[in-house]
């Protein structure tokens, strides 16, 4: 009878944990999870990506890929934009984040067109921004020549490539990670600062001993998406460039793209990919574990 | 086992080219996903056995040897453009209309995202019945692949309604998989008020060309307009240079793997020479290796006569004519890209580049197929082409409408070679290199020495 | 006296922030709205002046049918694709939160690996996938492949926002009697609101921009959606400019308007609510 009660009781809760976890897992495991593992499967293959024709390779692709030069140029430069985004856009946003939290007047008006940004495709920015920074035409170099600075205005080309794309990429993303740093700071109760205030602490102190604190898991949330984002981003990149990035903007994505569809090596563009989502996994997985000691009680 | 019995039966029905005529009374829909799985083996299977005989290729059917079923074409272009499109869906109309009972679908494309979706498609056994290209290794790709009809003899057979030069442009291996919707010279554009004002000639010589951008440079015009990021449009400088410096000859030569022919060729260095040349000279905007084609960054310093010449593909017609009409009347002037004297390179062998219809492998009903893309470029649909949209097409007999478009047919007529542009003829991964090195070239970042060893360098991996 | 004018200052300064920022994030819409009244002649001749004439051509190219109807598209695709993202990623993200089942952390693990993954590498598998079930060149195919891509990213920021909610809450709730599924209906989504406006609004920006997708499965005119709509002014070679940045204008418009409106809402009023109430 006991055990009959039990043993109800633990179906029961299959059922429910069923119930809960089946719909998410129906669309990951048709799409997420055949791409991941058709990824797998592509990177031991020399493949076009053309026909059905395929010749088992083994782990020949994924020993060229770590012989190509070109691959580790990319993650370096990958390396950049997760470093600018983390150093760049983090404490940006928190700023923003602040300025739109703070009592000021209209912060409603503000916040919609500082996120705006943030709501236009990035083919929108792309363009947008190769205008800006046309050498002849663009707003830069007109301000650059207004100025009456003896400066370059070829931004698009050579060293100055990335910072000017990055710079792009830290318009499009700091309003969103303001918006997310805003709604972790509403979750802050205005209770304790007011408890704080009337202990005298001053602003930069409520800001030290009450607001980081309480958005740090939210820093952490944002700077994990910031880092995966960053190892796998394409899109503006290929835009900006022409769809044609060199050395100093190839990033692993881009990579990628170039051998599978402008190229037809698919099996190797795979790896790439195989790697990238290694990398991208294994960079997730150690932060988060190592920021996991403060964050969690 | 049903999937290999209709496999072997479209096999029979393809050797005897009844392929047309089967399935009577199905519907396409339905019938198309089956067919497309079995037809591909069976080209993969004729491919692998070296058989390529497609018995009974009677060339372009008449109307009696088509079908008379209900039946559907699907055809992905990339005329997406209003003009364009406009030729395209009159041809189709003409079409519909000479077969009621074929329903052609057409699916406009925009040119770039065009090729990640077609590759996709292919993969997965879902392409169209009639696909466009840009001939060359793209092209080729698909070929070595068995996912091309084969229609040397049809094509063959009505070759005469078209420009030798045009079709050879498309021709892979010497064999024809295409028909050619459009076909192009890459000529030097330029302001005819900017030589007036100066008092220039047109030149002939590269010493006259030269002479005629330093005194261009010196009024405080910039003497050509580039917008470089996308990596091909200095590389159609390079490749004329490389022309007029070695003739055609060392390109081929290089590309077969023939008669000592290589990537290092002196022709290849000599016009990378010239071209960093011409870049240190400043015949070129500041950071054309940064400024957008698309968005328009070089042809508004064309337009707005900061610039003087321009050397673009026959797309700057239409482009022009659209987006500065009083330039395109008034200023707008084309010529030769000068020769070099004493190569053996001249004037003869040009440039260029355009689209043409493929029929996919796959396709269950190859000879409407073929009347259709027939139709899709044949001399009515040519002469909508440069009417409306101001395209030449490369099929013989269309009146040209202007000096201008007369000027460039004449081009292809006259040619003795047209020399795909390199990126499209190469394979894909040397293509991309072609350009990867022409834009390091611009950029002053390379060498022409070392991009030429580049080149080599993968040349031999991947043709020898 | 002092302190006063000191707050002030730094209230002026604060503003003056603002009207920077202000600038920067806004002008490139200023942009758009002045190039949008410009063909494209007059576009090349001047950028940044405003309009000598104004153009409404672009206007016309842009609310034709076709673009109406991608319109409606775009915004039936993401609506239903971001509800059924919110809907189950909101389950599975409490069943990992609050039912204690064996395999909880590997497939937590599983879920958030779906983050790494290139997209341009799944094209041909899902591609593959669809037309298998006849479900490519339709919009309740691109749903899928939407849904299940914007899934991983929004449980785990539901799992993260989720921490943040206090413990003593949910444990009045189940002492006063609630079961699971009404804890999760009214304690943990409500408290959640601010990782479900975040998830919300994320995968909408995502789902209503998506272009590599929706050009690899999508044919038919009638079942394009707005980025493909943006792109036919696209040419051949060359580029529409003034009447693609109209239509990424207009496209956009609705986005903002419905930012504009339900940000407070979302944002504030579910949280705070919820806490008050």
């Amino acid at each position: 009878m006991n055990q009959d009660s039990a043993s109800v009781k633990k179906l029961k809760k299959i059922g429910l944990v069923l119930l809960f976890v089946l719909p998410a897992l129906f669309f990951y495991g048709t799409f997420n999870l055949l791409g991941i593992a058709r990824t797998f499967y592509y990177s031991t293959m020399d493949w076009k990506g053309i026909s059905a024709n395929k010749v088992f390779l083994g782990l020949a692709n994924y020993i060229a890929v770590a012989k190509d030069m070109s691959f580790w140029n990319a993650l370096k430069n990958n390396m950049i934009l997760v470093i600018a985004s983390m150093f760049i856009q983090m404490p940006g946003a928190l700023l923003l984040a602040l300025l739109i939290n703070s009592k000021l007047r209209f912060t409603k008006f503000f916040r919609t067109v500082f996120f705006m940004p943030m709501l236009l495709s990035t083919v929108a920015t792309g363009i947008m921004w190769i205008l800006f920074y046309d050498p002849n035409f663009g707003l830069m170099a007109k301000v650059i020549r207004a100025l009456g600075l003896k400066m370059s205005t070829a931004f698009l080309q050579g060293s100055t490539a990335m910072p000017a794309i990055l710079f792009v990429i830290c318009w499009q993303f700091i309003p969103y990670y303001m918006i997310i740093f805003k709604a972790g700071l509403s979750n802050v109760p205005e209770e304790l600062y007011e408890a704080a205030k009337i202990d005298g602490a001053n602003t930069w102190q409520c800001f030290t001993s009450i607001t980081l604190p309480m958005i740090l898991p939210t820093m952490r949330t944002s700077a994990v998406l910031q880092l995966v984002g960053s190892l796998k981003y394409f899109d503006l990149f290929y835009v900006m460039m022409g769809g044609a990035p060199n050395a100093s903007t190839e990033l692993m994505a881009t990579y990628m793209y170039k051998k599978g569809f402008t190229e037809f090596q698919m099996g190797y563009a795979s790896t790439i990919a195989a790697y990238m989502f290694l990398i991208c996994f294994i960079f997730a997985c150690c932060f988060l574990y190592a920021t996991s000691r403060k964050g969690e009680n | 086992m049903k999937k290999r019995s209709l496999a072997l039966l479209l096999a029979a029905a393809m050797a005897t080219g009844l392929a047309g005529c089967s399935g009577g009374g199905s519907t396409p829909e339905t019938s198309a996903a089956p067919t497309t799985t079995a037809t591909a083996e069976t080209t993969a299977a004729q491919a692998a056995e070296g058989g390529e005989e497609k018995a009974d290729d009677a060339g372009a059917g008449d109307k009696a040897d088509l079908t008379t079923d209900e039946i559907t074409l699907t055809v992905w272009h990339i005329a997406i453009d209003e003009t364009r499109h406009q030729t395209v869906t009159n041809a189709i109309n003409r079409f519909m209309e000479k077969y009621p009972n074929i329903k052609v679908v057409d699916v406009p494309n925009e040119n770039d995202p065009y090729k990640t979706k077609l590759a996709t498609a292919m993969a997965a056994g879902e392409e169209p019945d009639i696909f466009v290209s840009w001939g060359g290794g793209w092209l080729e790709s698909f070929i070595d692949e068995g996912k091309v009809l084969d229609i040397d003899d049809r094509v063959k057979a009505i070759a005469d309604e078209y420009y030798p030069s045009a079709l050879s442009l498309f021709q892979v291996k010497g064999k024809n998989y295409c028909l050619p919707y459009s076909c192009g010279p890459v000529p030097v554009y330029y302001n005819k008020q900017i030589y007036a004002d100066l008092g220039l000639e047109v030149p002939t010589t590269i010493e006259e060309f030269e002479a005629n951008c330093d005194k261009i440079k010196e009024a405080g015009i910039i003497p050509l307009a580039l917008g470089n990021s996308s990596q091909w449009p200095a590389a159609l400088t390079f490749t004329y240079l490389s022309m007029r410096e070695g003739g055609t000859q060392p390109f081929l030569d290089a590309y077969n793997r023939e008669n000592g022919g290589t990537f290092e060729h002196e022709s290849f260095i000599k016009a990378g020479a010239r071209l960093q040349d011409w870049v240190n000279k400043g015949y070129y905007p500041e950071g054309c290796n940064g400024i957008n084609y698309d968005t328009g960054g070089s042809r508004m310093l064309f337009y707005n006569s900061m610039a003087a010449h321009i050397v673009q593909t026959n797309g700057m017609f239409s482009n022009c004519r659209s987006e500065a009409p009083e330039f395109y009347e008034n200023n707008l002037g084309i010529f030769g890209f000068p020769v070099i004297e004493g190569t053996d390179g001249n004037a003869k062998q040009i440039l260029g580049g355009g689209n043409a219809y493929s029929i996919s492998a796959s396709c269950p009903y190859p000879d409407e197929a073929f009347e259709l893309i027939h139709m899709l470029t044949d001399k009515d649909f040519g002469q909508d082409s440069v009417d409306i949209a101001g395209v030449i097409t490369g099929v013989k007999g269309v009146t040209m409408p202007n000096e201008l478009t007369k000027a460039a047919d004449d081009f292809i007529q006259n040619a003795e070679y047209i020399q795909n542009f390199y990126d499209q003829f190469l394979p894909t991964d040397l293509g991309a290199l072609h350009k990867q090195t022409t834009y390091d070239l611009v950029g002053l970042t390379t060498t022409p020495e070392e991009a030429a060893a580049q080149m080599e360098a993968l040349a031999k991996q991947t043709l020898d | 006296m002092n302190a006063r004018t000191k707050r002030n200052l730094i209230k002026v300064m604060l503003y003056a922030c603002c009207l920077l920022v202000l600038v920067i994030t806004g002008f490139p819409f200023i942009f758009l709205l002045i190039n949008s009244f410009k063909d494209m002649q007059e576009y090349l001749k001047n950028i940044w002046q405003l309009p000598s004439k104004f153009f409404f051509g672009n206007y016309q190219a842009v609310f034709k049918p076709d673009f109406l109807r991608y319109f409606v598209n775009s915004t039936l695709v993401s609506a239903v694709s971001v509800f059924l993202i919110v809907l189950t990623s909101s389950m599975i993200f409490f069943a990992f939160a609050k039912m204690k089942f064996k395999g909880a952390n590997v497939l937590y693990f599983l879920i958030i690996a779906g983050m790494m993954i290139p997209i341009h590498t799944t094209l041909i598998p899902t591609f593959t996938l669809l037309s298998s079930i006849h479900l490519n060149d339709s919009l309740v195919g691109l749903c899928g492949p939407y849904i299940s891509y914007n899934i991983p990213i929004s449980v785990f920021i539901l799992t993260q926002f989720f921490k943040e909610i206090p413990k003593e809450i949910e444990e009045a709730a189940i002492i006063d009697g609630c079961s699971t599924v009404g804890v999760f209906h009214r304690i943990i989504l409500p408290l959640s609101g601010a990782g479900l406006s975040t998830v919300t609004v994320y995968t909408f920006l995502n789902i209503w921009n998506e272009f590599t997708y929706a050009n690899v499965l999508i044919n038919t005119t009638a079942k394009k959606t707005l980025p493909l709509g943006i792109r036919e002014f696209y040419g051949f070679q060359s580029v529409n400019i003034p009447a693609v940045l109209t239509a990424i204008l207009v496209g956009s418009l609705p986005v903002i308007l419905l930012y504009f409106c339900a940000s407070e809402k979302v944002v504030n009023g579910l949280t705070q609510g919820a806490v008050k109430g």
